[in-house]
């Protein structure tokens, strides 16, 4: 990839000006979050918690673990994001490659019930109700759904054991936070008194909210420009609001020089702002970038992965 | 026995019969067996229920054939691309049945049926989720050493395990690369396992590769060479993920049951005719 062609992408965005500065606001509240030698369980496809993971390790927080899930590995150090091409630089810089089986059943429970790394993950729910439940499964009923959504993953086994869940929602409105969901595959906090305890995170384009002492999710961040009545317009059941509402810093010179070179070069956290058409066409633009080289047969000598040294 | 295990793909598949449960390799847009799909799709099985970790563009074109009643995974989509036609159709207009799975759930049914217990126990947090409502065969139960409540996730077995493998030995010995999903446990749980190697190479040539042999040819009855058997999905470390191609596919693919329904026929005259 040249220069020119990043720079030629990037103008061509689809989004205002605006929704990219919300973008990185997001990126920066999420990265914010993660502490240093915390278990960073990424997804995919899901960029801004990619950028926000490698943001952090690149800022404060250098000595996190990543767990990718395209490939399985354990990854330390840094790298770029890709467009669905991870399994090609985390595989041959992992330290541990596994399967789902062993993520799954040895070392899942560990870390989500056991507490030890401190696992952080952002996931992007369909919709998110008072409490921080929510729904990645289907819109109206279950048996017979309008629209039927890809499916929870794991977040129902995650939800139900971990104690600190993050969500993010790049695009806050009424659809997405609802009074009540159409399916529950994400547990919300039970409410005070149900001896469970678990605090419930959840980043916006607009704002940060927390579990409050109810269990109900409260505002505690805005971010610059953003006022009250914008959040509640967008909100489809009754916010509450922290006592002392902060306005979140904005993205510093550093951490926007970051993101822009050496994390997400080709401007892919910019995907998760747009849907249906704009989408497929900023994705076609993309498709026709470079594709990691291939080679054949399988890597070779035995265990060149856990060397770290290029074999190019 | 003969313990070399090739043959070719229309051989292999004609195991597969109509009614069968069938596990899908790989993950998503990740190694999966795309040409055995579309064979399956071109020899016209039909009510097939399909076990995949995640689905992908191989489910959702076996759905979009008329192959599939029943689907089990945590997730069917396109990644990034977005939905899968086929399968968000199927569901929402009730001709796909869907068992709504977790990563959990999966990998506990799978563990059980490889271990020949009927169930797993799995924590009973999950009531905190409408998963026990839209899955009536996990039944809740008390410990019998602690008391707490406990849901039992049923063995899953299946007929026919298809995996598509970076490399293989004559004798079905495997190896695999890039993302491992559940393969390496799936032969275990099925009675008839079919491999498509992206190459077959010698014995000794497969231990050196990285991470060894990781799936013993003792569980694989059939073994077929098939360069390029997972495009347009990824297989590491030889073909990345042709993104282009699979926007191609969302683009036919959704086009099924509208007026210009003849992109996804020709989508997929195309690609099984490919095989041929």
């Amino acid at each position: 990839m040249s220069d020119t062609t990043d720079s030629a992408a990037m103008s061509d965005l689809l989004l205002s000006d605006e929704q990219r500065a919300q973008t990185d606001q997001m990126v920066v509240a999420m990265a914010r979050l993660v502490e240093d030698g915390d278990f960073l369980a990424e997804g995919i496809g899901t960029f801004l918690s990619t950028s926000a993971y490698m943001l952090a390790k690149h800022m404060h927080a250098p000595n996190c673990t990543s767990l990718c899930p395209n490939g399985n590995t354990l990854m330390e150090g840094t790298r770029a994001l890709t467009l669905g091409h991870d399994e090609f630089d985390t595989v041959p810089r992992a330290s541990v490659w596994l399967d789902y089986l062993q993520i799954n059943l040895l070392y899942m429970p560990a870390i989500f019930l056991g507490g030890k790394p401190r696992w952080t993950e952002f996931m992007r729910p369909a919709q998110i109700d008072p409490m921080g439940a929510t729904n990645n499964v289907c819109i109206g009923a279950h048996e017979r759904p309008t629209l039927r959504l890809p499916g929870s993953a794991g977040i129902p086994d995650a939800s139900t054991a971990a104690k600190r869940f993050y969500y993010y929602a790049p695009r806050h409105t009424r659809q997405v936070f609802v009074p009540s969901l159409d399916f529950c595959s994400g547990a919300g906090h039970p409410g005070q008194g149900n001896g469970v305890d678990m605090t419930i995170v959840v980043i916006t384009n607009l704002c940060v909210m927390a579990s409050g002492p109810s269990g109900r999710l409260q505002v505690t961040h805005l971010h610059p420009g953003v006022t009250r009545g914008d959040v509640e317009r967008n909100t489809g059941f009754e916010l509450k609001w922290h006592a002392d509402v902060a306005v979140s810093p904005p993205p510093t010179a550093e951490e926007l020089k970051l993101l822009d070179t050496l994390v997400d070069p080709r401007g892919l956290r910019f995907l998760e702002m747009l849907s249906g058409k704009a989408r497929k066409t900023r994705l076609r633009a993309l498709a026709g970038g470079a594709l990691p080289a291939a080679s054949n047969p399988p890597s070779n000598p035995k265990h060149t992965k856990h060397t770290q040294e290029s074999a190019t | 026995m003969n313990p070399d295990k090739r043959t070719g793909l229309n051989d292999a598949l004609s195991a597969v019969r109509d009614g069968h449960t069938v596990a899908l390799g790989g993950m998503t847009l990740y190694r999966r067996p795309v040409a055995a799909a579309l064979a399956l799709a071109a020899a016209g099985r039909r009510d097939l229920e399909i076990v995949t970790l995640t689905g992908g563009i191989e489910t959702d074109l076996l759905i979009g054939a008329g192959c599939v009643r029943r689907l089990r995974s945590c997730y069917t989509g396109l990644e990034v691309v977005g939905f899968a036609p086929h399968f968000t159709r199927g569901v929402q207009n009730g001709t796909l049945e869907l068992i709504e799975e977790t990563e959990y759930t999966l990998s506990y049914g799978v563990q059980a049926a490889a271990m020949r217990v009927p169930f797993l126990p799995m924590r009973g947090d999950i009531a905190r989720t409408d998963l026990p409502k839209a899955r009536p065969d996990l039944k809740a139960f008390a410990c019998p050493l602690t008391g707490a409540t406990l849901f039992a996730v049923p063995a899953l077995h299946v007929d026919v395990a298809i995996l598509h493998a970076s490399a293989a030995d004559r004798f079905g010995n495997c190896s695999l690369q890039g993302q491992l999903a559940l393969d390496r446990h799936l032969p275990a749980i099925a009675d008839i396992t079919i491999v498509t190697a992206e190459t077959i190479v010698e014995p000794d040539e497969l231990r050196a590769m990285d991470g060894g042999v990781q799936l013993p040819g003792i569980f694989v009855t059939h073994l077929v060479e098939v360069p390029g058997g997972s495009l347009p999905t990824s297989c590491f470390p030889q073909h990345p993920l042709d993104l282009a191609a699979v926007l191609d596919y969302a683009d036919a693919a959704g086009t099924a049951g509208t007026s210009d329904s003849d992109a996804w026929q020709q989508w997929l005259e195309t690609a099984t005719g490919a095989l041929a």
